[in-house]
């Protein structure tokens, strides 16, 4: 009886496994497959007697990609690359600093209309981003900053910002007052009491959004495609888009500057993908 | 003189949020419910919000307004005549030949998108619910579509799509299900279904982690006691699962539709629009950065947002019901 069980869990491990393993297979088949062109040589690339397997382990693309030679030679991807992450970067941490005042006072402090401002904050993070686009343009254009990265910064906050707030506000609700109120009682102030009790704890919460808000910004498409027209200003987003020609595309080059223009953001990811999830799912259940 | 409207809407914001609070603590003074301690701390309060409002109020209301402004009157970055011209960017883009048709693509974009990625994800969050020896590495794995940049993914499934060396259709042939070569992205019909399993494939685990995080907050105690009373899977499924997750599934199908409706990316890379994939969004852009005419995207994006507004209605109303 107790043998007959065990085998029957077994069993269902094994089909439990097999179909796991199979889905992720087919999921993540373009992954492997940007990966596997990459290392691949031209020649092999442009073929119709492929296989599926890794062949071989040819990092030339790479190379040529990273330098900006051979077929690369128009690209500026280390420009890029810096380009990316000094705008993600800025953009998150101005979000951040003026979302974590104003989700700690919307979750903490009493005032009327404060559930209505939350409420118009969510909306604002939906709103399509081409309603917004063209106006920006213009204002972008008006102030003089067209072509410049300062553009982007303030730009990206549009979604940025209001997420980082929505995130910071659902993460201090979850945050007990008690422990705050101890610390007031205590004879710390208000921001006494924000700076040595509430900071650390949020922590968490503050480097979820900061990652999640890097993982918007680091993809994001339609601004950096209105507002730099500069090949030396613009985003590893959008930057190696150029390649892409018709018949007498590189793929094996676009594979490599796709492969490394993920490689930063995977990387964040990996690192800090257990707070991503937790405050992921605290934010969208509760939003 | 180029500041000044930013700095007016910043006022505006700064005296209306003023405003409130002293209202408030003017109404709290006459109840007298708050000590005087407590009442000067929310004022504190409203000071955090002022910054990230009065930002927010310049990036985006005011952005906004412009577009409100600008699809009324005439206005190409190519002239300076700023004429007002009532309703007829917006007549301009109903009778577009193209409107109609990206009002469908959006509706099944959004829809079947959201059908699937739901189904997909719902699946997946039952399997990643259980314990299993690999789970967080499993869980990576089928993040992955969603954390690897759009432009990186997209291009990708551009290659794999490619209609001449492309994998698809390298496998297709081999399979025998093909003939000749075709150029997935270059049919009417077909190429929409392209967009459509990518966006599928990005989304999926955002839906994936909703759901999840909707199932682990269901109490053991309800599957065990169904259990002891003797109910299959099934059932349990059924009669358990379903029901706890009712509000999370609503929930999550809407967002999923919101961001559906407002993607751009995908299309945008893969088609550009064409083949007769536009969608809302796309046929916005194309009206704005490609055709030169501002005047006619707004309107367009006024539309999108009127739409927006319904699903937004309706997020609402549901919240509320929660």
């Amino acid at each position: 009886m107790a043998l007959g069980m065990r085998k029957q869990k077994l069993i269902k491990n094994i089909v439990f496994y097999f179909f796991l393993i199979l889905i992720i297979c087919v999921l993540d088949f373009p992954i492997y497959w940007m990966i596997k062109c990459s290392f691949t040589d031209v020649d092999q690339i442009m073929t119709r007697d492929v296989s599926l397997a890794m062949t071989e382990l040819d990092p030339s693309a790479y190379a040529q990609v990273w330098t900006g030679t051979g077929f690369a030679s128009q690209l500026q991807f280390k420009a890029y690359m810096a380009n990316s992450f000094i705008v993600v970067l800025v953009s998150s941490g101005i979000s951040i600093v003026l979302a974590t005042l104003a989700g700690y006072s919307l979750a903490r402090f009493r005032y009327k209309h404060r559930n209505g401002i939350a409420q118009v904050i969510l909306y604002v993070y939906m709103f399509p981003q081409m309603l917004l686009t063209t106006p920006l343009l213009t204002l972008v254009i008006k102030m003089g900053l067209y072509n410049s990265l300062w553009s982007l910064i303030i730009v990206y906050c549009t979604f940025s910002l209001p997420y980082s707030i929505w995130m910071m506000r659902s993460y201090f609700q979850t945050l007990p007052k008690e422990l705050e109120e101890a610390a007031m009682v205590d004879g710390c102030t208000r921001i006494g009491a924000i700076r040595r009790i509430m900071m650390p704890l949020a922590l968490p919460g503050i480097v979820a959004t900061i990652t999640y808000t890097f993982v918007l910004g680091w993809s994001n498409v339609i601004y950096p495609l209105a507002f730099i027209t500069d090949e030396s200003k613009k985003l590893v987003s959008i930057g190696f888009n150029s390649l892409v020609s018709g018949d007498m595309t590189p793929w094996n080059g676009v594979m490599a500057a796709a492969v490394l223009s993920a490689l930063p953001v995977v990387i964040v990811f990996l690192f800090l993908q257990k707070y991503l999830v937790g405050g992921l799912s605290a934010g969208g259940v509760k939003s | 003189m180029k500041i000044m409207p930013w700095l007016c809407c910043g006022m505006i914001a700064y005296f209306r949020i003023r405003y409130m609070a002293v209202a408030d603590i003017i109404k709290n003074k006459k109840q007298g419910q708050l000590p005087s301690l407590e009442r000067r701390d929310n004022r504190v309060g409203i000071y955090f919000l002022i910054p990230a409002v009065a930002v927010l109020i310049m990036i985006v209301a005011y952005p906004v307004i412009y577009s409100l402004v600008m699809s009324f009157h005439r206005w190409r970055p190519t002239d300076i005549n700023r004429d007002f011209v009532g309703f007829s960017n917006y007549a301009r883009v109903i009778t577009d030949s193209r409107f109609s048709q990206s009002i469908i693509n959006t509706a099944v974009y959004a829809l079947v998108g959201a059908c699937f990625k739901v189904i997909i994800g719902m699946i997946l969050a039952l399997m990643m619910n259980r314990e299993f020896k690999g789970r967080s590495l499993a869980r990576v794995l089928l993040m992955l579509p969603w954390v690897i940049p759009v432009t990186a993914s997209v291009t990708t499934w551009n290659w794999m799509f490619d209609g001449m060396y492309g994998i698809f259709n390298v496998i297709l042939m081999r399979l025998g299900v093909i003939d000749e070569y075709i150029n997935f992205l270059g049919v009417r019909g077909l190429a929409l279904a392209c967009v459509l399993i990518v966006g599928i494939w990005m989304g999926y685990p955002q839906m994936m982690m909703m759901i999840l995080a909707g199932l682990q907050s269901i109490p053991t105690e309800m599957y065990e006691a169904a259990k002891v009373e003797g109910a299959g899977p099934l059932t349990i499924f059924f009669r358990i699962t379903i029901p706890s997750l009712a509000n999370v599934l609503s929930m999550t199908i809407l967002l999923s539709i919101i961001w559906t409706f407002n993607s751009f990316n995908v299309i945008w890379l893969m088609t550009r629009g064409g083949s007769g994939t536009h969608t809302m969004n796309t046929l916005a852009y194309e009206f704005s950065f490609v055709n030169m005419r501002y005047d006619l995207g707004a309107a367009m994006s006024v539309i999108i947002l009127i739409f927006l507004a319904v699903f937004l209605f309706i997020y609402q109303r549901k919240q509320k019901e929660d």
